[in-house]
């Protein structure tokens, strides 16, 4: 029993670093970074995860030695040692001190990521949310929503890249999640508020935008697509669209 | 905390029945945090909160909380007498007083809901309404039990049993009556 | 006549023992449940859409043996409601407080007899409520165990937010009052009724983790009764206090059914205010069972008993400063996610402490490997695993990518079945003599441990993995993303080993069943343990020193219980100066 609980131990730790090992070349991993913000947030999990992980080696790693180390044959008793403040002291500061820095390096990053909340420039788009699917919502020439020239999209939003895109996020009946997985973008859509976010693509492609927040039965299904394209690309699509969009007479809001 | 201390000291110490109504009463004071909470926020942070448009009575309600307060003293003169040793009967009359009073606030509480009910305000009409309602209601309820935990104290103040039971009454009510300025200053007066 | 109300007022019981077992059966029977809901999930997550063998046709005969999109909802809603309110809870401070709390600081009885009966017996109706809701028309309640609004309150919103909703609302409300009264008479059990020479400092931790997790109760569940009043009145008297404006819902627009401009992050605010202290409830009186277990069955004193209690009464108090970090991206203010994450920090050390204290605790021990020990071991391990992720997820901006995916799944399941569940069997493994007469088998117990520790792995390990990748917590079919094709073969296997992890369970349950059969016939003290509960010579028993006596110096033996009389002179370096 010895043996194998020293062993248990051990093949915990081993399976851990394995499982993390061998994760991304198997594509159980983060999807690769698409945004500006995607690399820092990635950064800062990279680093996070370091910590823990020695962390977890040292401690389970330890915890497997005192096991082998404790049940082995002897008649000696165990010392009666009720503590040592000193030691207790050295620990504590220590780990205190790393849990502050953790606490203070992200905290810029996250500033960062918000710094659309307060923001006051135009979205580039609006994102309406509704049991169960994503519409968008451009602006037109005018810049101005709920006039005349603006023009909605199901299921798929396009935007340039390498610009920093603010979109408006509102709800038509219970609270959304939008998701961006490969942005390292989520903000939950509330009902009822327009919250603002932001991201800037970095390269031109498909991505996946996912409902991140129960929002009823057909939560798993509700799915949608951001289409990366370059500036002019972007600009021919908006007018097409808009040409298109006042010609079938679509009704005014 | 010395050794020695014998369970019977520390019963002497703290007596479990009070220290059970003390936690109790935490308990119930973050309950109404919650409500006050829920409420402030709704009203400072809703466009559509409403107001009452002088549709409350601040003379019912003023009258009715003269009236909590009064009890709570009539209360605490009850407990008084028990302290000092005076005979039952006085005791007894005390509480009585208490309970009326406190049977007067509710009946006045709801002759207040009975006149909004009448000009067709409901919790629906309004945020503030539903506020007013939920956090009235919710408190007189709490009248209500404190009036009975009152009624079943004089009882057994009255046969000469058991005082402590008036005792605990006692912080309750007063708790009650303490809840109530708060949600009468918060609620008549925004 | 009088045999039956003599067996009646031996079940309706005020007697402590009686309401500490019937906690333990009812708790356990509906892990039962509980895991076997999760077996559901696991099903439907490895092979979606696909018939349930055997179960399937009596289960879902209307959608054809399959688990419909909105049952699926109601699985994990009920799978988390169950494992939470009425399996961990219950066990952690309503079995073991019962069982323990009178007997270790030798009390006669609990300072409220009535209100401790009365707080298990309205445990009963609170499930009956909340199992009713398969059976009225909508279904169960369907919106999480987090119930967020509108989508639990709006009945339009989904099937379960009509009555099954309402009864999960009440359901909650019920046994929170249950645990109220339980909180109260614990407190006050412990603050009245120690025993003479039992000052706090000679407490055993185990006592200190109740005490903490109680007072958290006492101050943290009013919140959730409050947001649901609120909730039951938003769905009964059609208040708004959670509902916005002009929202239109299944096709009714709300502003016309009832007053609206509320605010739905007020209901996630009051519902984590109670739920993340709720977490350390879960945890605080597991830590204690272990640090307990690890002491007499490593022959050694707890290591740094002082640290150990201000380190419970920290993260009792941080934890009321920290339940923003469920709602990182729930849309509140940037600033308050700040103040969170800070928070969040912090109250990692106190944990951390603890962690030191249990290593330093076995070094140099004379570790005896009973069941109980190896599960105390299983515990601190896993809590490790789940306490480091928790780290991941303090930081906000990794946690805006981890947030509603399967590494919070993976996160909590570490703790609260790696960490509690595996804390509740060390603890049933040692105190079962004390309290039914007979010592569980140990060669069952060891099956049942190393089957229990690996499987559990197999079932939360990869979920890391799962949830980095992106997929989603709540999703009845990742598949509908094709890039989560590439994780069914993790999903499968941790079908698998879950269906393993449950089925392994029946060693415990074959192991209980074998032993309550036998004779009444355990030694009074089989682990030679210092604590009170097993040394109750005298009625008033008189304490001498704290509990934790072990090793070289105590005594002849390489014990010293808490109220043996002795010569020796190294009792004052006992915590109890
Ligand atoms: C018993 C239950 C329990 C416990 C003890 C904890 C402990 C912790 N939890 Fe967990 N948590 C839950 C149960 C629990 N949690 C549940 C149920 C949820 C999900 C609810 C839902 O959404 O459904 C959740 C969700 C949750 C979230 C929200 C995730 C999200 O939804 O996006 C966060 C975010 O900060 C978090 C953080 C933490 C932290 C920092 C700790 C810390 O207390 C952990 C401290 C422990 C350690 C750090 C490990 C031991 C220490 C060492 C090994 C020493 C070395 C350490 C260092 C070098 C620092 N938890
Ligand atoms: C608090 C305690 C607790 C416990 C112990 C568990 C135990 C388990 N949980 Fe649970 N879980 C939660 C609390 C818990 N869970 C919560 C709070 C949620 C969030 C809900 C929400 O999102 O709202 C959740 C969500 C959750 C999910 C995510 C669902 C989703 O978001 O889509 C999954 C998925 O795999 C899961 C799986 C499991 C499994 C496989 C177990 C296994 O450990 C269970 C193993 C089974 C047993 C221990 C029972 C033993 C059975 C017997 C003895 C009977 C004999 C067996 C047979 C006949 C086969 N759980
Ligand atoms: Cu929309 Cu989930
Ligand atoms: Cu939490």
């Amino acid at each position: 029993m010895r043996a194998l609980t020293a062993l248990l131990f051990v093949a915990l730790v081993a399976g851990v670093v394995w499982s993390f090992a061998v994760a991304p070349e198997r594509g159980w991993w983060m999807p690769t970074s698409a945004s500006s913000v995607g690399d820092d947030v990635d950064r800062l999990f990279h680093g996070i995860t370091a910590l823990i992980a020695v962390a977890f080696v040292g401690v389970v790693g330890w915890l497997a030695w005192l096991v082998w180390r404790g049940t082995r044959a002897t008649n000696e008793r165990a010392l009666t040692n009720h503590g040592n403040a000193r030691l207790e002291g050295v620990w504590t500061i220590v780990t205190g001190a790393i849990l502050l820095t953790l606490a203070i390096v992200q905290l810029a990053l996250w500033n960062t990521m918000q710094s659309a909340r307060a923001s006051d420039v135009k979205p580039l788009a609006r994102v309406v949310a509704a049991q169960f699917e994503w519409r968008f919502r451009y602006p037109g020439v005018d810049a101005v929503f709920d006039t005349a020239d603006d023009f909605e999209t199901p299921y798929r939003l396009v935007v340039p890249v390498g610009e920093r895109v603010t979109l408006e996020l509102r709800s038509k009946d219970v609270i959304h999640g939008f998701f961006v997985p490969a942005f390292r973008l989520k903000q939950d859509v509330l009902p009822g508020s327009a919250l603002r976010t932001w991201f800037e693509a970095r390269s031109i492609g498909e991505y996946d935008v996912v409902c991140s927040q129960l929002c009823g039965a057909g939560h798993y299904r509700m799915a949608g697509k951001i289409q990366v394209v370059a500036r002019a690309d972007f600009d021919a699509w908006q007018s097409s669209m808009q040409l298109a969009w006042n010609s079938n007479g679509k009704e005014k809001p | 905390m010395n050794a020695s201390a014998s369970p019977a000291a520390l019963r002497a110490r703290l007596d479990p029945a009070r220290l059970g109504v003390w936690l109790f009463l935490v308990s119930e004071a973050m309950f109404f945090a919650g409500l006050i909470a829920a409420y402030l926020v709704v009203r400072e942070g809703s466009s559509a909160f409403g107001a009452p448009d002088g549709h409350l009575s601040m003379r019912t309600m003023g009258v009715a909380t003269a009236l909590l307060i009064v009890s709570s003293l009539c209360l605490s003169r009850a407990t008084i007498a028990l302290r000092s040793g005076r005979e039952v009967r006085v005791v007894a009359s005390w509480t009585l007083r208490a309970i009326f009073f406190g049977a007067v606030f509710v009946m006045l509480q709801a002759i207040e809901w009975r006149a909004c009910l009448r000009a067709g305000l409901t919790p629906r009409t309004s945020l503030y309404w539903s506020s007013f309602f939920v956090l009235t209601g919710a408190h007189a309820l709490h009248v209500i039990g404190g009036v009975a935990w009152l009624a079943w104290a004089w009882n057994s103040a009255r046969s000469g049993v058991n005082g402590l039971r008036l005792e605990l009454a006692e912080i309750y009510w007063h708790f009650v009556g303490l809840v109530w300025i708060c949600l009468f200053a918060l609620l008549y007066f925004v | 006549m009088n045999e039956r109300r003599s067996l009646f007022s031996r079940v309706y019981s005020v007697d402590h023992e009686t309401i500490g077992k019937q906690y333990l059966w009812t708790s356990l029977a509906m892990l039962v449940v509980g895991g076997l809901m999760a077996l559901a999930m696991r099903w439907q997550l490895a092979w979606p859409w696909t018939e349930m063998p055997v179960v399937g046709s009596l289960l879902f005969p209307r959608t054809g043996r399959v688990i419909s999109p909105d049952f699926y909802t109601v699985l994990f809603t009920m799978h988390g409601t169950i494992m939470i309110f009425f399996v961990i809870i219950p066990l952690a401070l309503g079995a073991f407080g019962n069982l323990l709390v009178p007997a270790m600081i030798g009390a006669q009885h609990m300072a409220f007899p009535r209100l401790n009966r009365a707080s298990y017996w309205l445990t009963l109706p609170a499930i009956a409520c909340l199992l009713a809701g398969f059976f009225v028309e909508g279904g169960a309640a369907s919106a999480g165990w987090t119930g967020y609004a509108p989508l639990a309150t709006v009945e339009s919103a989904a099937q379960g937010a009509r009555l099954g909703q309402t009864l999960w609302v009440v359901s909650l409300t019920l046994s929170g009052i249950s645990s109220l009264l339980g909180a109260v008479t614990y407190v006050a059990t412990i603050a009245c009724c120690r025993a003479s020479g039992m000052t706090l400092m000679r407490m055993p931790l185990t006592i200190w983790g109740v005490l903490t997790a109680a007072s958290l109760q006492i101050v943290a569940l009013p919140m959730l009764t409050a947001g649901s009043v609120l909730q039951l009145a938003d769905r009964w008297l059609h208040t708004g206090f959670f509902t916005p404006q002009n929202l239109v819902i299944g096709g009714v627009a709300l502003d016309a059914t009832s007053a609206t401009g509320g605010s739905p992050l007020l209901w996630q605010h009051l519902f984590w205010f109670y739920s993340h202290p709720a977490v350390y409830v879960m945890v605080l009186p597991a830590m204690g069972i272990v640090s307990d277990v690890l002491a007499v069955h490593g022959r050694k004193p707890v290591f740094g008993y002082k640290p150990m209690v201000i380190a419970m009464c920290t993260i009792c108090v941080l934890g009321f400063v920290v339940w923003g970090h469920h709602m990182f991206v729930s849309g509140m203010s940037p600033a308050a996610g700040t103040a969170f994450a800070l928070s969040t920090f912090l109250i990692a050390l106190p944990s951390s402490i603890k962690t030191f204290n249990w290593l330093a605790t076995l070094h140099g021990a004379r570790i005896r490997l009973t069941t109980s020990m190896l599960f105390a071991l299983g515990f601190v391990a896993l809590f490790v695993v789940g306490g480091l992720s928790g780290l991941w997820m303090a930081a906000t901006p990794v946690d805006v990518y981890i947030h509603d995916t399967y590494v919070v799944v993976a996160h909590f399941h570490y703790i609260v079945f790696g960490g509690t569940v595996f804390a509740v069997f060390a603890g049933i493994h040692h105190w079962f003599p004390r309290f039914f007469g007979r010592v569980l088998d140990e060669r069952l117990g060891r099956i049942h441990f190393v089957g229990t520790f690996v499987l559990s792995n197999c079932v939360f390990l990869m979920m890391h993995q799962l949830g980095l990748a992106g997929m989603l917590r709540r999703t009845a079919d990742p598949y509908v993303y094709e890039v989560f094709e590439k994780l069914k073969p993790i999903n499968v296997f941790i079908t698998w080993s879950a269906i393993s992890l449950a089925a392994w369970q029946l060693w415990f349950v074959l192991n209980l069943v074998l032993t309550l059969r036998k004779k009444r016939t355990a030694p009074s003290n089989p682990w030679n343990a210092c604590s009170l509960e097993w040394n109750e010579a005298a009625t008033e028993p008189i304490v001498l020193r704290g509990p934790y006596e072990y090793g070289a110096a105590a005594g002849d033996e390489d014990w010293l219980a808490q109220t043996r009389e002795s010569s020796s002179q190294r009792v004052s370096s006992s915590p109890s100066k």
